[in-house]
């Protein structure tokens, strides 16, 4: 009793232990051999009660008195201008700009100036600012494609919110809405003044929506965004049609103009006029050194002062490269599995802890692995997957063992990155994926790099 | 028919009886009957012993079920009186001395003390006798994880018994006395 540390504490354990069990075996033998025989019986309910009770009420009633209060709600006056039309042609590169419309009834749908429309009848004369895309006459969209336009959207537009979606009428009709920008009226408005968490906001926003768009691969990488009255152009690739409302809204702050951009990267956010005289705009982050560093135009003209034209002949629209590496991502995963199915082995101790390699290591470790496994002819122009096992004392290249010098090089290569043998580590590589950590079918914990895609 | 599920169900639970009694004992200790406990258990067990698949895991079935019971109904209810004293019959009907009654009792309500997971671990590892790999099985978590939860668990305990060593010291040497 007197040493109550550990051994006082192991020694009640162990008393516990010794004890009897509270209830003895005897007797629960004897409550089994008295469960009875025969299935127990559940109670039946009456098919109204089973019908009716709390939880039906709760999950049919309520969902079926909010539909029918939507419903019998008087319906709204719609009030989102869109554009439709039986022809789905080249409407992306089509250049729009913004005008204002003569004063236009709620209820017609089409104003005067849009070719190809029908003549309003009772024109409502009170005024109305409201913007509308012209369309000019050289566009590759039928003129029936003009023909149904919905009411025009009056509020403004919550950026954070917007998610355009493409809908598909009868006959493919594209719906584009048309936005109340800021500065719609002339070719270049003022320039703002945003504050810096707006300026932080604003990049995380683009970013999000570049990557989730496809638009990007990563965060890494610089962007600039060039804001011109009639398009958006995201490095040197014009923005897709289908994107352009949602990212006139987001830059919407931002205004337009003919020298009015956005440059970005991880470090830094510059929004405004980057003319002749230099920039004048806001920005937020460490901007000058890295602009001087990977943005030639903005040194040239920081120390010059002249203007640089951008050759519009390069704009091309962007291709979504998202889905090429989701295909490559998917396909390493089904190699990599079935490697580790021909080849089962957790010798090894599990490790909890996945080597830490940033960026710049995991690009490197990619080349050199590449290099190592092309020249043993691991990897060629028809496989470019290799998997990389590591249990306890052994490497094996996509299921095959090494042994002597082949062993001895890449062990000096693993070694040198720090990454430990151990049981479910792997090395997973691909033309644009390196995945280094903890890999058991399908279940990854480590570190992944995405290499951009060259086209 | 279910006099052969009831002797098969029998063979395989005797195996289970010893490290599932002490694990309810320590989870029920002053909240509820332990025997109740058992008992809607291993009924449960038994009415669905067909759907168990691997007929070796009823170990753990068992413990899983006796600790999601447990956590639905008394967990937090206070201590029952008549409770500590059938706990005490039951013991001294089994010939256990009385200071190691007190003993485990005061085990037991500092294992009360500590969190749900600490106070799991510790219990399936020392007083239930299972394996840190069982253990791992059983609440479905890492090695790590469970490693990590019984040195905790140690721990709080020990600085608990500790704190709790000089409130109790006078009692154990009179029942000391008492007893011999």
């Amino acid at each position: 009793m007197k040493n109550m540390g550990k051994k006082y504490t192991d020694l009640l354990f162990q008393k516990t232990k010794e004890i009897p069990t509270e209830v003895p075996l005897e007797k629960l033998e004897q409550m089994i051999l008295n469960f009875p025989i025969a299935p127990i019986p559940t109670v039946e309910s009456h098919w109204f009660v089973k019908l009716f009770n709390l939880k039906y009420i709760a999950m049919t009633i309520l969902p079926l008195m909010a539909v029918l209060a939507f419903l019998l709600v008087p319906e709204q006056v719609e009030t989102t201008a869109s554009f439709s039309g039986t022809e789905t042609k080249k409407i992306p590169e089509t250049p729009i700009s913004f005008f204002e419309v003569s004063p236009i009834n709620e209820t017609e749908t089409l104003p005067p100036s849009v070719p190809g429309s029908p003549p309003a009848a009772d024109k409502d004369t009170r005024p109305k600012r409201l913007f509308q895309k012209e369309i000019t006459p050289d566009l590759p969209v039928s003129q029936s494609a003009l023909l149904d336009i919905a009411p025009i959207q009056s509020q403004p537009v919550d950026s954070s919110k917007l998610n355009i979606t493409n809908k598909k009428q009868e006959g493919e009709h594209h719906i584009y809405p048309v936005f109340n920008r800021l500065y719609p009226y002339s070719d270049s408005s003022p320039v703002p003044f945003i504050s810096s968490s707006r300026l932080k906001k604003l990049r995380r926003d683009l970013y999000k929506n570049f990557i989730s768009d496809g638009i990007l691969i990563n965060k890494g990488v610089f962007v600039e965004m060039k804001l011109k009255p009639d398009s958006i152009i995201v490095n040197g690739h014009l923005i897709p049609v289908d994107f352009y409302s949602k990212y006139f809204a987001l830059t919407s702050i931002v205004g337009v103009g003919p020298d009015r951009k956005i440059k970005m990267s991880r470090k830094f956010i510059l929004a405004g006029d980057f003319g002749r005289f230099g920039f004048e705009g806001h920005g937020v982050g460490t901007f000058k050194e890295a602009l001087l560093e990977r943005d030639p135009e903005l040194s040239i003209l920081l120390s010059k002062g002249e203007e640089i034209h951008f050759d519009e002949s390069t704009i091309k629209e962007i291709t979504p490269t998202r889905t090429i590496f989701e295909k490559e991502n998917d396909a390493l995963i089904s190699f990599a599995n079935k490697i580790q199915y021909k080849t089962p082995d957790d010798s090894g101790r599990k490790r909890l802890f996945t080597p830490k390699l940033n960026e710049k290591k995991l690009t490197t470790l990619h080349q050199e692995l590449t290099i190592l496994l092309t020249e043993d002819n691991f990897i060629n122009e028809e496989n470019e997957f290799a998997i990389i096992q590591l249990p306890k004392n052994t490497i094996r290249v996509n299921g095959q063992i090494l042994t002597g010098e082949q062993f001895e090089k890449y062990q000096q290569l693993i070694r040198s990155y720090r990454i430990k043998h151990g049981r479910d580590r792997m090395i997973l590589r691909s033309t644009h994926y390196l995945k280094v950590g903890n890999y058991n079918y399908g279940n990854f914990t480590g570190t992944i790099i995405t290499l951009p895609f060259e086209e | 028919m279910s006099k052969i599920k009831q002797s098969k169900f029998l063979k395989v639970y005797q195996s289970c009886h010893e490290p599932f009694l002490r694990y309810c004992s320590a989870l029920t200790y002053g909240k509820m009957d332990c025997e109740d406990l058992v008992q809607d258990v291993l009924l449960a067990a038994y009415t669905h012993y067909e759907k168990i698949e691997n007929k070796d895991q009823l170990l753990h079935y068992l413990l899983r079920a006796a600790r999601n019971r447990s956590v639905s109904k008394f967990r937090k209810q206070k201590y029952k009186a008549t409770l500590l004293e059938k706990h005490t019959k039951r013991l001294v009907a089994q010939e256990v001395p009385a200071d190691t009654i007190l003993e485990i009792q005061l085990l037991y309500k500092t294992l009360d003390q500590l969190p749900e997971k600490q106070k799991d671990a510790l219990i399936l590892f020392e007083i239930s006798g299972f394996s840190m790999k069982e253990i791992a099985a059983i609440q479905n978590k890492s090695e790590g994880a469970v490693k990590t939860n019984i040195s905790r668990g140690r721990q709080k305990l020990k600085a608990l018994l500790t704190a709790k060593n000089e409130w109790f010291a006078p009692i154990f040497g009179t029942i000391k006395s008492i007893t011999l």
